[in-house]
């Protein structure tokens, strides 16, 4: 029998991709997680672990724990969020020309919800049994970037933070098509003003500059046609909704990519989504979100693979990218500097910080350098190297100064007793985080591998036992700031 | 592992540093930075107001002729610069004209790094161009710090991996954290490590500096109330660095808010007050403290704003704008050439000088740095500083 040769290098090909897929399963670790590899996984895909959740995942292999998190995605959030984001959102166009004190007035109210919102955001953080998938709410937050001091009001982005879960955990050519309808986003870049006779390319730019293919990939011409056809993409002035405006919209035919044809926003973004570019854009920025490091090309194009061939499905895309070795590679431990948002929720989950009301733990990150709900700019933050500055670095040691001191989070009163009168803070968090922790676990290794993912560098604090001082130093080494 | 507090270490350096320096050699001098972030509108800061073609590119947000103060028979600036006025007639100001580069980018991202680096348009660099010159010379040898970066937290220009860099809110508050650092020197293990590593030992360092120069200062007169803007104060912080003796040779300061799509005149009229408030009165300490003549203020931006007004009575992205810079030293006038409005390139002004000579010019003629150390430039500079 002939066989051509085409047809013998597909089958090598073929073979040789079963025998590498083997040899990956093969590879896989089977056995049940160490501590280490436990609080790894579970800094890298949540915040600080509490004792129970490194216990819990003890029990399991590295791929079942794997499965576990993506078991436990979450599509709504668990904290009740204000009562204020059911109500219909201001009509912000009609305070415009409200009378100065109205208007300060108004402004002033809408910055107090901005951080009832903020702090809400945060108590889910702390609060949730998935911690990936607010993990993931932030990691969408920050690519579709969308700012609250543009917008004026938080409502929209309230609505905006619950596409993060119900389709950000799940599907994310979902989240894209309903982005490209989100309030937040279409006033944030302008969109609303984007009319047939007076293009505003600000959405369209940022959408394929930003949002889906990155710099370099399209023409000035493909952004021009795609804010052609995201004309009359707007709101409702008065229910704040969506609002598509026909005769607005330009109807005309519209080059884009070399394709031809009357688009309007959804073709748009069925056009992007096919495009390879897309699926290898969000792949690199996942890769960077979950290791602080770049990826390499191949990992990026088997990411990208994998997002597209499951029809953008993200527990398969997170999956892939957790059982790659270098996710769980023991040398690239506490190689990731963590964000301000997971330092401080961080802090308040593993040592089960009582929570003041208000929003000390808002201003805390934002103070950081990490303002939820307000990015520097549409491009969100850059993170990696970048959180740590002189300037945020110090912060972070203030924080933890005053956290060890008694005083639990900046800007926060001592807990009043049930007298009504306010005690000193004779047991402090770390004395009371100190005799929660059983005996087998009370030593100072066993301590310092609960709390930091590498060694620590600075000489330890000599005492027989360990002290409070002791986790203390532990929190202000500067290991403390990686995971 | 050889620790001492900050404290212990100030002790040993702040007893030199208080007392008074002879004034045998020159004093250091100092560029700031002043990045106008968002893409400043150059049509309607220089204005071109003698050419009819300006108000009918901008019918409704031209600068109306009598608010214009006239620099020339053809261009002036907007009246809220009206502060800068006493610096140009004493010769300190110069406005350098059509400055921007060949393909123009016109992402706020991407073009600020062009501007940030000196790059070509389809070049990407990662140093930051001031930290090349500083890297290639010996300019900051004497220094504990190369750059002191205020106002918005994004180094530019100075963005290094080798940089002794401080990015602070103000020398107050990052001097009261630094109090407490305890200085390690220890090998990083991973680049992350690594990073934070020499961040602590960066702190630990320049907080020397710092302190001396805020107690050498804390009499100075700050209280121009155009000190009290966003841009004030840290100009204000400035001055004390500078007048205080920490010897910084680069500070980056920055003014955000102008990508003015839409409701540009009031938004703009507002900055541009802000701006030229808070230079007059930097001036004018600098003046007082007899240390104007080692000060360069040189502002920048991502790009200037399409020619013609667009219908929400703002501009979109644009290409070529001019710059101020003013000092001691300058040489005032109109250098480059106003952008033609009749020839423009697709709604864009055509530029007249590439910025790298821009900044060629700023590191020959204030630094005696070769313009070779900024790439792609002509060896001819501006002039503008003497």
């Amino acid at each position: 029998m002939q066989v051509q040769l085409s047809e013998l290098i597909l089958v090598v090909a073929f073979v040789r991709r079963l025998i590498l897929l083997s040899l990956c399963f093969v590879y896989l670790p089977v056995q049940a997680l160490e501590a280490p590899a436990a609080r790894h996984l579970l800094t890298r895909t949540g915040f600080e672990p509490r004792l129970v959740e490194i216990e819990d995942l003890q029990n399991s292999s590295h791929a079942e724990s794997i499965e576990k998190l993506l078991h436990g995605l979450r599509k709504q959030p668990t904290v009740e969020p204000p009562a204020w984001v059911h109500a219909p959102p201001p009509n912000v166009r009609a305070m415009r020309k409200a009378p100065g004190n109205e208007k300060e007035a108004f402004r002033k109210r809408q910055r107090a919800l901005g951080w009832e919102l903020k702090s809400w955001w945060l108590r889910e953080m702390i609060a949730t049994p998935s911690p990936l998938t607010e993990r993931m709410a932030l990691f969408w937050h920050n690519h579709f970037a969308s700012s609250l001091r543009k917008l004026k009001i938080p409502h929209p982005l309230y609505r905006q933070n619950e596409l993060f879960r119900k389709h950000g955990t799940q599907n994310a050519a979902d989240l894209l098509r309903a982005l490209i309808r989100d309030p937040a986003v279409l006033v944030y870049l302008d969109n609303h003003r984007n009319v047939k006779r007076a293009p505003n390319e600000n959405f369209a730019r940022e959408l394929l500059e930003l949002f889906t293919l990155g710099e370099g990939h399209y023409q000035e011409s493909d952004i021009k046609a795609a804010a052609r056809a995201m004309s009359g993409y707007g709101i409702d002035k008065v229910s704040g909704k969506f609002k598509f405006r026909a005769k607005r919209h330009d109807n005309g035919v519209k080059v884009l990519f070399g394709q031809s044809g009357n688009f309007d926003g959804e073709a748009v973004v069925e056009i992007l989504l096919a495009h390879p570019r897309t699926a290898e854009f969000w792949s690199e920025k996942l890769w960077f979100e979950f290791t602080g490091s770049v990826a390499p090309r191949q990992r990026v194009r088997a990411l990208a693979q994998t997002l597209r061939s499951n029809n953008y499905a993200v527990a398969p895309w997170l999956r892939s990218l957790f059982l790659m070795p270098e996710f769980s590679d023991p040398a690239l431990y506490g190689t990731r500097i963590k964000s301000p948002t997971e330092f401080v929720v961080g802090l308040a989950r593993s040592f089960n910080l009582q929570l003041p009301p208000g929003p000390a733990l808002a201003r805390a990150t934002r103070r950081l350098g990490q303002d939820l709900f307000d990015p520097p700019n549409v491009r969100g933050w850059p993170g990696g190297h970048s959180w740590i500055s002189a300037d945020s670095l110090l912060a972070r040691q203030q924080l933890i100064g005053r956290l060890t001191r008694g005083k639990e989070m900046p800007m926060m009163a001592m807990a009043k007793s049930k007298r009504g009168r306010t005690r000193g803070a004779s047991a402090t968090v770390l004395q009371r985080w100190l005799a929660g922790l059983p005996p087998r676990l009370s030593s100072r290794a066993q301590i310092t591998s609960l709390l930091l993912p590498l060694a620590p560098v600075e000489a330890q604090v000599s005492t027989a036992s360990p002290t409070v001082r002791f986790v203390e130093s532990l929190l202000l080494d500067p290991v403390y700031q990686l995971n | 592992m050889h620790r001492r507090t900050l404290l212990q270490a100030i002790a040993a350096a702040g007893g030199a540093a208080l007392t008074p320096v002879a004034r045998a050699a020159p004093l250091p001098r100092t560029l700031i930075l002043l990045e106008l972030n968002g893409g400043n509108d150059g049509l309607n800061t220089v204005v071109p107001y003698a050419d009819p073609a300006y108000s009918v590119l901008r019918p409704k947000i031209a600068i109306k002729r009598d608010q214009v103060l006239q620099l020339d028979d053809h261009v002036g600036l907007h009246g809220a610069l009206e502060p800068l006025q006493k610096l140009w007639r004493a010769g300190d100001l110069a406005v350098v004209q059509g400055l921007g580069y060949p393909r123009a980018n016109r992402s706020h991202f991407r073009s600020i790094e062009i501007w940030d680096t000196a790059s070509d348009a389809d070049e990407y660099l990662q140093q930051g161009w001031i930290a090349n010159v500083l890297a290639s010379s010996g300019i900051a040898r004497d220094s504990d710090i190369d750059a002191v970066v205020l106002g918005r937290a994004y180094p530019g220009p100075v963005a290094s991996a080798d940089m002794r860099m401080i990015l602070m809110r103000s020398p107050k508050q990052f001097l009261r954290r630094a109090k407490r650092m305890v200085e390690l020197q220890s090998q990083s293990r991973n680049s992350a490590l690594g990073h934070l590593l020499k961040v602590r030992s960066n702190v630990f360092s320049s907080a020397a500096s710092i302190e001396a120069a805020m107690q050498a200062t804390t009499n100075l007169v700050l209280d121009a109330p155009s000190y009290d803007s966003n841009l004030g104060k840290q100009l204000a912080s400035a001055a004390r660095l500078i007048i205080g003796g920490a010897n910084v040779p680069a500070i980056k300061v920055s003014l955000t808010g102008f990508d003015t799509h839409a409701g540009q005149a009031g938004k703009h009229r507002s900055l541009l007050t802000e701006l030229g408030g808070a230079l007059s009165a930097f001036a004018q300490t600098l003046q007082l403290a007899q240390r104007w003549d080692d000060v360069i203020v040189a502002t920048y931006s991502e790009f200037g704003r399409r020619a013609h007004e667009n219908g929400s009575g703002g501009t979109d992205h644009g290409t070529a704008a001019p710059h101020l810079v003013l000092g001691g030293r300058v040489r005032g006038g109109l250098y480059g050439q106003t952008p033609s409005l009749r020839t423009l390139d697709g709604g864009d002004l055509r530029y007249t000088v590439d910025f790298r000579n821009y900044y060629a010019s700023i590191a020959r003629e204030w630094w005696n740095v070769s313009p070779a150390a900024i790439r792609g430039t002509s060896a001819k500079t501006l002039g503008i500083i003497s």
